[in-house]
């Protein structure tokens, strides 16, 4: 048995045999994310069997911002009507072959991590992300992320909830 | 996104070659310069929305954010167990 492990797309993963069942998503990780990591306009992270270079799974972050049509009344308590931020999870996939074993779990608990960290270091409100259908949508929602906005299937995830269920060991 | 049986037109003003070479396109695709303008525009307005990481909320849905920031729920178990995701193949 190996362990899974998740670390930064890198030239050396083997980027052609992935495959989603998405040809969009298949497409990004081929031809985009990487180029994209290089440009730092995402971060794309893979899933791998350590030591190896097959492409189990991969998600992509950015970050976003949450805005208003109106700005807020008073009740807002001293939040700033400039765009909120937040980690942007663009991108999840799993290959096929590999779906159903807890690899999104894996990519979603490192983006987790990260959304901690940024959140220590500079600021950050929580993680969100478009569900694309309805099975990924209701994944989501079991996972306790909250709907910021029904009509594009778009979920929410506080900061704050992050931290509570953090299991990483203390860092100095 | 929701669609309705109520038409709309849209109006496009493009370079005839343009619309020469996109005709002849929907032609081998056998589908009408309607479908095949709809079909790559919502393909790529659907793309844009959904890559876009920049949320705007309505009234309803920002009032609905604020409450959450404001009184943020319990972590479910399903979430602590997420956090806590090993695997091994």
């Amino acid at each position: 048995m190996a362990d899974v492990i998740v670390e930064r797309l890198t030239k050396s993963h083997d980027r052609t045999s992935f495959d989603c069942g998405v040809e969009e998503l298949n497409d990004f990780l081929k031809t985009k994310a990487r180029k994209h990591a290089d440009q730092n306009v995402s971060v794309t992270w893979v899933a791998v069997e350590r030591g190896e270079n097959k492409i189990l799974g991969f998600i992509t972050a950015t970050l976003g911002t949450i805005s208003f049509d109106e700005a807020p009344p008073t009740v807002t308590k001293g939040l700033p009507k400039y765009p909120l931020p937040v980690v942007h999870i663009g991108r999840l996939a799993t290959d096929f072959q590999f779906q159903g074993r807890g690899v999104a779990s894996l990519l979603l608990r490192k983006i987790a991590e990260e959304t901690i960290d940024i959140s220590n270091r500079i600021g950050c409100l929580g993680m969100e992300l478009v569900a694309t259908n309805e099975q990924a949508y209701q994944y989501y929602l079991r996972r306790g992320f909250i709907v910021l906005s029904e009509k594009n299937l778009r979920l929410f995830m506080p900061v704050s909830v992050l931290k509570t269920v953090d299991h990483r060991a203390k860092r100095p | 996104m929701q669609t309705t049986d109520v038409q709309a037109r849209v109006d496009l003003r493009i370079p005839e070659g343009l619309k020469t070479e996109i005709e002849a396109a929907a032609t081998i695709a056998g589908v009408s310069l309607t479908k095949f303008f709809t079909d790559a525009a919502l393909e790529h307005a659907r793309e844009v929305r959904r890559l876009h990481a920049n949320t705007s909320l309505d009234n309803e849905e920002r009032d609905a954010f604020m409450r959450l920031l404001a009184n943020p729920p319990e972590a479910s178990p399903e979430l602590a167990k997420l956090m806590q995701t090993k695997v091994q193949l």
